[in-house]
């Protein structure tokens, strides 16, 4: 699966977690979830199993913690789908 | 040093929590079976996060908070009309206290005086979250504990008393319809 398709479903999955919804027009690989995209901490876990259901996917407890970025998260994603 | 957590349960973006999920924001000694059987396994999710994120900005450091290293010690459970937990972390003791609608979490200093605290309804907010909360807190130590005090223009949260200049560790969370405000006047520096 290519990233940039990726990238797109990733922000369709994030999209209700975002309350300025500007933010996500200029969305980049660098931008944090929590401190740029203001997406509220208690959140995280949502937009996993949201990852999780959408790609039939399993996040181990660790990847979590390397999914600060809008890029790591996707990087996570990659790496999750080429075990399957 | 002083951390404060708040998360609005009835926030329709959070899905249900159950002991599956403990999984992601678990530290390796903890003990999740500490609780009578009133407290629900969400409640129980709940308790671990609002405590892991007082005790994380209790530490008022910049690094990404990751719950899964911060570990939490069950040491209390009172019920009531909501539940109240004490708990220690390594270097903090702390309460949450949780009913249907709400999780509060005060992290503090094993040594320092009980902080301040409260909690204020946002939900009607025009502006941001932050900077209501900012100024709910002014007035409310103004109002409740007549001292006049501005924030500092900072990343962590630190108040200034405007006549003594002395400095006091602060900490803000808001969570949709909720905000929270806590600090330890005694620590000014």
């Amino acid at each position: 699966m290519e990233k940039e398709a990726i990238r797109n479903e990733l922000k369709d999955i994030i999209d209700p977690y975002v309350m300025e919804k500007e933010l996500l027009g200029n969305l980049s690989d660098t931008m944090e979830l929590i401190n740029d995209l203001k997406i509220n901490s208690a959140n995280i876990v949502d937009i996993v199993l949201d990852i999780e259901e959408k790609y039939d996917i399993m996040i181990d407890d660790n990847s979590i913690n390397q999914m600060n970025t809008v890029g790591e998260a996707i990087g996570v994603i990659e790496a999750k789908i080429a075990e399957k | 040093m002083i951390g404060i957590d708040v998360v609005d349960l009835k926030d329709p973006t959070l899905k249900p929590r159950d002991r599956s999920h403990l999984r992601f924001i678990s530290h390796r000694n903890e003990n999740h079976n500490k609780f009578p059987e009133r407290i629900s396994d969400s409640q129980v999710y709940w308790i671990y996060w609002a405590a892991k994120e007082a005790v994380y900005k209790f530490h008022r450091l910049e690094d990404t908070f990751d719950p899964k290293l911060i570990e939490i010690q069950i040491q209390s459970v009172t019920s009531g009309p909501e539940v109240e937990i004490t708990f220690k972390s390594e270097h903090a003791i702390g309460k949450v206290w949780i009913d249907d609608t709400k999780a509060i979490a005060i992290a503090y200093g094993l040594k320092s005086q009980p902080p301040i605290w409260e909690l204020f309804d946002i939900s009607n907010s025009k502006s941001s979250e932050s900077a209501v909360l900012r100024e709910l807190s002014v007035q409310y130590l103004s109002s409740n504990h007549e001292i006049s005090v501005n924030f500092l223009d900072s990343k962590i949260p630190t108040l200034m008393d405007v006549k003594s200049k002395k400095t006091y560790a602060a900490s803000l969370s808001h969570h949709k319809r909720y905000g929270a405000f806590a600090t330890i006047l005694d620590s000014g520096s």
